[in-house]
């Protein structure tokens, strides 16, 4: 159902924030809500992205957090310090569902399940 | 359908968690030993399913599977969404640990309807795949239904959003009764044994 994680990709230069989300990479959080907030989670600056997912302006601070709202119960939020992140970091968009993650989890639902199979399981008598 | 930390109010959070801690304990207490593989394996279904996604419009969808998992395991799917939603929110972000309790609830609960559904008499192949197809639809929709309502309660400014959130899952609803009814189909010709779990509940309730 819902896409479930909102990805979110800041990187600063000349003084303007640029911000990216998506939910896939195939599918980015078209204009969705993206919120500037100072320490105290105050609104410096509020924005939306654009088809791409992409959205910038200028700088509000050197620190501050960023949400992003995709609606219906969806958001991310991070903190951000300004030049801590580079136009290339940012051009690098990690896998949104890592191969390894996935193996992972289904090699603990194996554990899990033979844990809980080994103590639920029955007396077997001779 | 993950709903994010950070969003909905305690009351909320609270109610769901205990709630769904009812209902888990309650299945994890009953559950055979024989019933763990096939839980085990359709956790790992619900699990992987929430990675196809489906762009709708702004925002991207992606699949639940529910309804088979309710009919396959009844109540005991409260503990396959668990761990499954349990590892989606600790290895991918989807949802959270605090909302775990109110997500569960959402998506478990209306999966006992596809149990429901799967335990009807059907009299022609025709009934029999209405019925495959709705164990798709009807949780989907229902889940889909309590998700608008978590927003609405949680305040004034997510009733737009509880809206959109019932409208876009329609055509997911589709195509989770369409894949539902195609993967019933498929385990009823290769390992139709998996499906007896109608006639052993009759069987047993004559008993």
């Amino acid at each position: 159902m819902w896409a479930h994680k909102i990805n979110l990709f800041a990187y600063d230069e000349e003084g303007k924030l640029f911000v990216q989300s998506y939910f896939t990479k195939s599918s980015p959080c078209k204009q969705c809500t993206v919120k500037l907030l100072d320490a105290n989670q105050k609104e410096l600056l509020a924005f939306a992205t654009d088809d791409e997912g992409k959205a910038s302006a200028k700088l509000p601070s050197a620190e501050f957090d960023i949400i992003v709202e995709a609606g219906m119960g969806h958001q991310t939020q991070t903190h951000y310090v300004a030049q801590s992140h580079t136009k290339e970091e940012a051009k690098v968009l990690p896998s949104d569902t890592p191969l390894d993650k996935m193996l992972l989890g289904l090699v603990i639902i194996v554990f899990f399940f033979g844990v809980l199979y080994w103590i639920k399981r029955k007396p077997r008598h001779a | 359908m993950h709903l994010s930390e950070g969003l909905l109010r305690p009351e909320i959070l609270i109610g769901g968690t205990v709630v769904s801690a009812v209902f888990t304990l309650y299945a994890f207490k009953t559950l055979k030993d024989d019933e763990i593989p096939k839980t085990a394996v359709l956790s790992a279904l619900f699990f992987l399913a929430s990675f196809v996604h489906v762009p709708i419009g702004p925002t991207s969808v992606h699949l639940v599977l529910g309804g088979i998992v309710g009919a396959m395991l009844g109540f005991r799917a409260f503990i396959a969404i668990f761990v499954a939603l349990l590892l989606q929110g600790v290895l991918f972000g989807f949802g959270g640990l605090t909302t775990l309790g109110i997500n569960l609830f959402n998506l478990a609960t209306p999966t006992l309807i596809g149990y429901w559904l799967f335990m009807l008499p059907s009299s022609n192949r025709w009934q029999k795949d209405i019925l495959w197809f709705l164990i798709g639809f009807v949780p989907l929709a229902l889940s889909a239904f309590l998700l608008s309502l978590t927003l609405a309660l949680n305040g004034d400014a997510f009733v737009d959003a509880a809206k959109v959130a019932l409208l876009a899952h329609l055509p997911v609803m589709f195509i989770e009764g369409s894949i539902t009814l195609f993967a019933l189909r498929f385990i009823e010709k290769v390992s139709p044994h998996l499906l007896h779990v109608k006639e052993q509940y009759v069987t047993h309730r004559a008993a």
